[in-house]
């Protein structure tokens, strides 16, 4: 019995694909989230959960550097594949298991890799260490005896220098870790690139950075838009089967589902999500940018929605999409600069909840003042 | 079953597996059916990804504490395996310790040790992350839970897991303790980093703890991971449930009833709520639950008091 083959044949049923979006292909993420779900495959959360790499859109050159690094972290069985406006996305999907399952070609690219994986993400190597401190890991200690004077030319474990000191927003010393969030994450918009130091997991100072969108390219429909706003917020939320509620809702607006069918399904999570109390109160209690509240947004846009797919609301004579777009949306556009006053002094998770609460409308018009 | 160490070694260990494989494809299934992804995909969701994780290279990074990140990321189901093995099933019991409910304890803060260690030994920044997270909602679920396990000692005078089950003969203690068995079945998913406790392995922090693992290494940690939330829904069978007590079946079998009855539970906990981010859920362990754990022990103790014994 051929028990290699068997397994190689079960491992590839279930492929994670690690979804990378390139600024302005929002709608063929969309749609390859959409066939992932329908062949019962998992979007990975980062590349150590991966098998496959899919580019959704032409990267620009310094996006693709950033892609590469990410193959690199990847483990074998590995795939990549170039997702682009007009090419077939099932046949570029159905090719994924066939590749993980040549195990030659899996076998030679996993020899030909470090096993180590140098992902750039630290600082750079020292070049002259004080002494010999490499594989001193009790340096790595959070903070309580660390010298001040400790620079971060100071070698740490594998050569990389270890985190500075410093107070935290409670007066205790803290390590400094620096950490860069984007483009290349899971849940993250696709455009925005946050550069962050954090004591312990609280961002003391951070800088955004919005990367350019290229033009005339095919937009996802409006309530397919609001839909994947509101479903990456709950999955940032934590709340998955909220969230995936509302990803297959996108998925059948998509794929241009009838309204009978869709409207049933949309009240029910719209009320679902108005009742739950622990929503609430897990949204509530963080600064916003810009204005409205996080849950009030959320709600916001499925009303929205809802009143974009019923027929009955939809007022044939009033075409003026500016009406159909939830008034939160509609303030002034979010620079940088807003994001990174909205973040500093938060923890991550309510870093990742303000930039998911962003939605994609005030990064279009963020993006355009960038220009 | 004859020797109970030999059976303690094969037999519990792959029933915990078993019953850990049967609550991730419950699970799965529910999740494709929310995401109208195919229902069979979801049910064989385990099998898929353990032939897949089987087959995935390992991975590390530069400056890794490998020891211990493998060792915590093994140990996670070790410690469901060794909090299973103190659990009565009718008159059997693997390990009769005269401190069961003490050792389930420590098991359970040996858990603290691994979480952390998991997110500390990658030396990676979102591990690191999610570890921080664990401890901070380790310090809102610990405390409440240590009380919630007093509950039980009180009522049945003992600490030896036979005489708990042996106390709830007349009345189950979930009737009369239904707020410990509460803060009981929410510290379990908390210890499991499940469901609105996820926070250690959250999606905005790009998976925590388990973001830099792949292949057998994750594999180890998602399914121990699953076999903790089993050991503790088995834990409170004899803790609250009254043990093997049923009519017709054997009692060993009302056990893993009751057992998969609880894990139901757990699974609808999770589709139920959002996760509870941990400086929240501090607030309200603290404020609320401690007092109200507290008060639940005063009645059990007075109780006891009075009547001279379990009701």
């Amino acid at each position: 019995m051929d028990v290699t083959g068997l397994v190689a044949r079960t491992a590839t049923r279930r492929v994670h694909v690690f979804l990378v979006e390139t600024p302005g292909f929002g709608l063929l993420r969309m749609l390859a989230q959409a066939a992932i779900a329908e062949r019962g495959w998992v979007e990975a959360l980062g590349p150590a959960d991966a098998d496959a790499l899919v580019v959704c859109g032409t990267p620009s050159s310094q996006l693709d550097r950033l892609i590469d690094a990410v193959w690199q972290q990847i483990p074998s069985p590995r795939h990549r594949v170039l997702l682009e406006p007009g090419g077939s996305l099932n046949d570029l999907l159905n090719s994924i298991p066939a590749v993980l399952r040549d195990d030659p070609r899996q076998r030679t690219d996993a020899r030909t890799r470090r096993l180590v994986l140098d992902d750039d993400r630290g600082p750079a190597p020292a070049v002259t260490p004080h002494g010999d401190d490499a594989g001193s890991g009790a340096g790595m200690d959070p903070g309580m005896e660390m010298d001040m004077d400790m620079d971060m030319d100071m070698s740490g474990p594998a050569g990389i220098p270890l985190a500075g000191g410093d107070n935290d927003r409670d007066g205790l010393e803290m390590d400094v870790t620096h950490l860069t969030m984007g483009p290349l994450l899971a849940e993250w918009p696709a455009d925005l690139v946050l550069h962050c130091s954090l004591h312990g997991d609280v961002v003391v100072d951070a800088r955004a950075e919005l990367l350019p969108w290229p033009d005339n390219i095919e937009q996802p429909p409006e309530a397919a838009r609001l839909l994947d706003d509101a479903a990456r917020l709950l999955s940032v939320a934590g709340w998955e089967p909220a969230a995936q509620q509302l990803a297959r809702l996108r998925d059948d607006v998509l794929a241009g589902g009838t309204v009978d069918r869709l409207l049933p399904r949309l009240r029910r999570v719209a009320s679902r999500l108005r009742r739950s109390r622990s929503l609430r109160w897990s949204l509530s209690g963080l600064p916003q940018t810009p204005g409205t509240p996080l849950r009030a947004r959320l709600l916001d846009w499925v009303q929205t929605v809802l009143d974009l797919v019923d027929p009955a609301l939809v007022d044939p004579d009033a075409v003026d999409p500016a009406q159909q777009i939830p008034a939160a949306d509609l303030r002034r556009p979010t620079s940088p600069d807003d994001i990174r006053l909205a973040v500093i002094g938060q923890e991550l998770a309510a870093t990742r909840l303000i930039i998911a609460g962003l939605g994609s409308r005030s990064r279009v018009s963020g993006s355009v003042s960038h220009e | 079953m004859s020797d109970p160490v030999l059976a303690a070694v094969l037999l519990v260990p792959i029933a915990v597996v078993t019953l850990a494989g049967v609550t991730a494809s419950a699970n799965g299934a529910l999740d494709a059916r929310t995401r109208g992804a195919p229902l069979r995909s979801g049910f064989t969701a385990p099998l898929h990804e353990a032939a897949r994780l089987l087959r995935q290279q390992r991975r590390t990074l530069p400056g890794a504490d490998s020891l211990l990140w493998r060792i915590a990321g093994a140990g996670i189901g070790m410690v469901a395996v060794l909090k299973v093995v103190v659990i009565p099933f009718g008159d059997t019991v693997f390990a009769d310790l005269p401190v069961g409910l003490v050792w389930f304890n420590a098991m359970d803060v040996l858990l603290w040790a691994l979480w952390w260690l998991l997110g500390w030994g990658a030396n990676s920044g979102w591990s690191l992350v999610g570890g921080y997270r664990f401890l901070a909602q380790a310090l809102s679920y610990e405390i409440p839970l240590m009380f919630a396990l007093t509950a039980p000692a009180i009522g049945a005078g003992s600490l030896r897991m036979l005489d708990i089950q042996a106390a709830q003969v007349d009345l189950w203690f979930v009737v009369w303790m239904p707020l410990a068995a509460l803060v009981f079945a929410v510290s379990v998913v908390a210890f499991s980093s499940w469901g609105p406790f996820q926070t250690a392995l959250g999606t905005d922090v790009g998976g925590g703890v388990v973001a830099e693992l792949s292949g057998i290494d994750r594999l180890l940690v998602l399914g121990g991971r699953y076999a903790v939330l089993v050991a503790g829904a088995a834990f409170s069978v004899p803790l609250f449930l009254g043990g093997g007590a049923g009519p017709v079946l054997p009692a060993g079998v009302w056990v893993v009833l009751k057992t998969c009855a609880v894990l139901a539970g757990l699974i609808t906990l999770r589709r139920l709520f959002p996760t509870l981010r941990p400086e929240r859920v501090a607030e309200i362990a603290w404020v609320v639950v401690v007092p109200l754990v507290l008060v639940q022990l005063a009645v059990v103790a007075v109780i006891v008091g009075m009547h001279g014994g379990a009701l």
